[in-house]
């Protein structure tokens, strides 16, 4: 959690993590150099190189894409979650060696530098077949090495999250403009039926996830009591240590129980905005499911030394069931837990 | 994420639900017959009159290493007494512009007048060369020439090769 910043804040989670990540796309490279000469004897050495790192980085970003909605859609994905920054730096990565290669080989032999060849040497921008693929490509790639570049905490931190958030939201442009460089791209000379499925099923793997994890994530704004409380329903159906989400005031609102006692407070977590309703209270602290920030029930604030802060809400007990206050207290707040009658303490 | 940015997100999506299909099955769709981007697709050696495969009795296929490379070479025998080369390079090899002759004549180190283009190499796969019906007992040696680079890469005697002994 935020206490100073440190260039990466390794821990075992995370070495395994990339461990297996870097073993993931290091064998992807070497089966595709592998096996393509075999299935394809006619096909360039050279091509083969180019089009190995172009294919890893673009099934690394349809893994990075469906991570999010598979979260949301099912918790045991969740451990990919926690480090799939790391994975979208290795697919930029792969994508500049692709872009390297791919101008080196075909733009650094004529009379112009290769970047001026990549972009004048096709300038037929009024056909669809036939548009400058090159140009999709590296628009792609402008968006990708930009969220590479602000892809550490410090960023995240100064930026905020929400802005983060909106602007690591260019990846999905970034995806939309690669599936046109590869479709009128590689699609266009490469007519086996394969390649073209595998292009179009990837695409609609992740639109559909996508849609699927926005209809579930779809807020409906929750009954409200006469005097204005939001009623979060029968106590009984609050989980141990777990919390009921609400919609109220244009945002969610956690309502946790631990034992005798109900806290309420912001059902989005300070770090990345990850959904804190979701998470449960490990020793005493709600902890969010994405990263394991963790916060005071009673108070939204992160345990000293760390700085985070969330706002409170009030939350009452009536008749067995939960209710609360809309308006939110300033974040780090405490708020006197709500007792649950005839409840044992935890 | 925050309310925003989740009502964000189902909007991009709801586009790119219609774009993102929409533009790969346009591009599929209108894709152009595109003509040989190789000079080794096999359409033009077709057209050429280079033979793409083979009916008939033939020799089984025979390893040799000659110069710098090694090949995998079979000799087929038409029902009409064509005779056939099957050459396959065990790897692919690293020279531009691969041209396969035959000549009578072995102590030539290029192809000369009388050296007859048979045809021409692509990356690993196997080819079938019509040989000339001077070659027609299996005389004669195989030459493979970059011509880009001027240089014969690898030269074997047909006869000896067949028979599994050269190099």
């Amino acid at each position: 959690m935020a206490q100073g910043y440190r260039a990466v804040l390794w821990n075992r989670q995370k070495l395994i993590y990339d461990a297996l990540l870097l073993a993931g796309v290091g064998l992807f490279l070497a089966g595709f150099l592998f096996l393509t000469p075999r299935l394809d004897p006619n096909a360039d050495p050279k091509n083969l190189e180019i089009r190995a790192f172009g294919a890893a980085a673009f099934v690394l970003l349809h893994v990075i894409l469906s991570i999010g909605p598979l979260c949301r859609l099912d918790a045991r994905f969740l451990p990919l979650l926690y480090n799939r920054r790391h994975m979208g730096v290795v697919m930029c990565l792969l994508a500049l060696q692709h872009a390297r290669l791919a101008t080196t080989w075909y733009h650094d032999y004529g009379n112009l530098e290769p970047l001026a060849s990549l972009l004048v040497s096709n300038t037929r921008i009024t056909s669809f077949v036939s548009f400058p693929f090159e140009w999709l490509g590296l628009a792609a790639l402008v968006i990708l090495v930009l969220m590479a570049a602000t892809s550490h905490d410090f960023w995240l931190a100064n930026l905020t999250a929400p802005v983060w958030k909106a602007l690591h939201m260019g990846v999905y442009a970034a995806y939309a403009l690669l599936v046109g460089h590869v479709t009128l791209g590689a699609l266009q000379t490469e007519t086996g039926l394969g390649l073209s499925l595998a292009v179009g099923i990837g695409a609609v793997w992740i639109v559909g996830l996508h849609l699927a994890a926005a209809r579930r994530e779809r807020d409906r704004p929750a009954p409200r009591a006469p005097d204005g409380w939001v009623d979060v329903g029968p106590v009984a159906e609050i989980p141990e240590s777990r919390a009921k989400v609400v919609f109220a005031s244009g945002e969610r609102i956690a309502v946790f129980r631990y034992g005798d006692r109900l806290s309420a407070l912001s059902g989005v977590c300070q770090h990345q905005n990850g959904p804190l309703g979701e998470g449960r209270i490990i020793d005493g602290l709600v902890t969010c499911p994405w990263h394991g920030f963790q916060y005071d029930p009673a108070s939204g604030a992160a345990p000293p030394p760390f700085s985070e802060r969330i706002p409170t809400f009030d939350v009452v007990v009536r008749h067995g069931r939960a209710f609360v206050d809309p308006t939110p207290h300033p974040p780090g707040t405490r708020v006197e837990p709500a007792r649950v009658p005839g409840a044992s303490p935890a | 994420m925050i309310h925003a940015r989740r009502t964000a997100h189902r909007r991009i999506f709801s586009v790119l639900a219609v774009a993102v299909p929409a533009l790969w099955a346009a591009g599929l769709w209108l894709r152009p017959e595109v003509p040989p981007r190789s000079a080794a697709d096999p359409r033009l050696l077709a057209e050429a009159g280079f033979a793409l495969d083979a009916e008939g009795s033939g020799s089984p296929p025979r390893r040799v290493a000659a110069g710098a490379a090694a090949f995998e070479v079979e000799l087929e025998r038409r029902p009409d007494g064509q005779r056939l080369l099957a050459i396959r390079p065990s790897a692919v090899i690293l020279k531009p512009d691969l041209l396969v002759y035959w000549t009578p004549r072995a102590e030539r180190m290029a192809p000369g007048g009388d050296a007859v283009l048979i045809g021409r190499l692509a990356g690993s796969s196997r080819r079938w060369l019509r040989l000339p019906e001077r070659a027609a007992d299996a005389s004669g040696d195989v030459l493979v020439y970059s011509l880009a680079h001027g240089e014969v890469v690898s030269r074997f005697a047909l006869a000896e090769a067949l028979a599994g002994g050269a190099d």
